[in-house]
């Protein structure tokens, strides 16, 4: 049995906002969450700054124990479902596959390790739970009543939309109806911006933040660390059209691969980042011709962009390529969000899409290939097909193609 | 009254209620959604709030059903043997939980608030 699998329902946390007219609001103002860190004056980020839990849980006794990515996860999965017109009672034999990262925010539990004595009085008795990956996946099931398959997905910055691409396997190969796929993440404690700063990955020049972080541009030097949940749902078409749902998009292939090169960085060649992009459209029984949109991975690191850049022109723009897409990277608008990047921006990318915008790559002046068609000043969508692609430290490798519904 | 408000604001915190929700005569069990964890979370919040050792099985009298079955196969007064355990409750309170245990977990915020009573003056 082989369903068709479409999103009826999103929900997300962004830094350029929770509503479709505010991030776009946000886009044509040109008004990203950039700044200069509060931890590190030579650091900048890009925070969600007005977010608060209650206002999706209400009073919820176990707030305490979820990290500020899974906070972002189930204000996310509880938007999704308000979305999607469906209530928490279709969710019983729901599946839930969620993308999480490690919780680096070590300093506020422990601000006073000496020695390594870690205990003090501030400390829940189950603070643990606040470090465990599918912690944020108890939360949404407790909230939505999903008693169904699922998966807690660790893949770094591709696990959301690995998460996705599970989902989607599953709904599609018939183990399930209906799912709800997505992650949330942040790395913006002092633990998190620690650990990418000594990894050399931030972007490192001093400047407005307004102009750091340009994917694909000649002058790149690393990424603005970001944060923010996004959740979808996922059904068959066949269950979608049933209950007369509102479809937003099909998900048409998805591919993931691994490099086995390296600890951090990507394959120098992205041979298995296109191996996951071809294998996404042919699931999809797609040619390169039908994409009309690439939502890049585009971290503005030297590395990824160079070989994501590579990867782009050998599948998409080579000379007996008939029809060639324009290319975005959401990065330039909302930092990294981590292991949440796939699914938020796909949300904010559906949001202005729905909109009729094509959200332009910001920063981008000096284009490191004069090949691909990047966009770099807001345009109108008319096209259909969007491949969404997203690489993580540790050589994993995603992509899904979709279809927004017409 | 000084110790009430310092048990009520850890029982408040963990729960997310208001003060107006938990009163000296509250049932932590029956009346209050406390899981398993909660009651962790209560002991860990007594230490810190009220600078006292927290022994969960005895503050949270999570043995009493067993302690009451251990006097009854060795012949012994359930009241005198309780107060063995229990050594923070009256006779008479615990005459009562005995007389009211059939109704379901008898432990009160006024329980907890006598275990810390008696903690600072030990």
């Amino acid at each position: 049995m082989r369903n068709r699998v479409v999103i009826t329902g999103t929900g997300y946390v962004t830094s350029l906002g929770t509503l479709p007219e505010t991030i776009l609001h946000s886009v044509q103002q040109n008004t990203p969450a950039f700044r200069t860190s509060e931890h590190f004056s030579d650091c900048m980020e890009c925070p969600i700054s007005d977010f608060d839990l209650t206002q999706s849980t209400g009073r919820w006794k176990n707030k305490k124990y979820l990290a500020r990515g899974a906070q972002f996860a189930l204000a996310s999965a509880i938007r999704a479902v308000e979305d999607c017109g469906l209530n928490t009672g279709h969710f019983e034999n729901a599946g839930l596959f969620t993308g999480t990262g490690p919780n680096f925010d070590i300093g506020t539990d422990f601000p006073d390790v000496q020695g390594g004595k870690l205990d003090n009085d501030s400390l829940a008795a189950l603070w643990m739970l606040k470090y465990l990956p599918n912690t944020a996946a108890s939360a949404i099931s407790q909230f939505l009543h999903i008693h169904g398959e699922n998966s807690t997905i660790g893949t770094a910055c591709s696990a959301s939309t690995q998460a996705i691409g599970e989902a989607f396997r599953k709904i599609k190969d018939g183990y399930l109806t209906v799912a709800l796929a997505g992650g949330g993440d942040s790395r913006l404690s002092h633990g998190g911006l620690l650990a990418y700063n000594k990894a050399q990955a931030l972007w490192n020049n001093w400047g407005e933040p307004t102009g750091a972080c340009r994917p694909f541009d000649a002058e790149r030097n690393g990424f603005i660390t970001g944060e923010g949940g996004a959740m979808f749902v996922l059904e068959s078409l066949e269950h979608a059209q049933q209950r007369g749902a509102h479809i937003i998009a099909e998900i048409c292939g998805y591919g993931a691969t691994m490099d086995a090169q390296s600890m951090t960085a990507p394959h120098p060649e992205g041979h298995y980042a296109e191996q996951a992009v071809k294998a996404a459209l042919a699931e999809a029984v797609l040619l390169p011709e039908a994409i009309d949109l690439v939502a890049a991975h585009g971290t503005s690191t030297q590395l990824n962009d160079q070989m994501e850049a590579a990867m782009l022109e050998r599948v998409f723009y080579t000379e007996d390529t008939s029809r060639t897409p324009q290319v975005t990277a959401l990065k330039s608008w909302i930092g990294h969000c981590a292991a949440a990047s796939g699914a938020v921006e796909l949300g904010v990318l559906l949001a202005l899409l729905a909109q009729g915008i094509v959200p332009p790559v910001r920063n981008l002046t000096a284009p490191c290939s004069e090949n691909i068609a990047f966009v770099t000043r807001e345009e109108p969508f008319s096209g259909s097909h969007i491949l969404l692609e997203n690489f993580g430290f540790g050589g994993q490798n995603s992509a899904l193609v979709m279809r927004l519904w017409s | 009254m000084f110790s009430f408000k310092k048990v009520q604001r850890v029982i408040t915190e963990v729960l997310e209620l208001e003060p107006e929700e938990v009163t000296s005569e509250t049932y932590i069990m029956r009346d209050l959604p406390t899981e398993s964890i909660d009651l962790m979370e209560y002991g860990v919040g007594l230490a810190k709030e009220c600078g006292i050792s927290v022994h969960d099985e005895t503050v949270f009298i999570k043995s009493l059903r067993l302690h009451m079955a251990e006097a009854e196969d060795r012949g012994l007064d359930p009241v005198t043997y309780l107060m063995s355990k229990y050594p923070h409750l009256s006779a008479e309170r615990l005459t009562e939980m005995i007389s009211t245990v059939h109704e379901g977990p008898v432990l009160q915020v006024r329980d907890i608030v006598a275990y810390v009573d008696h903690a600072k003056r030990h």
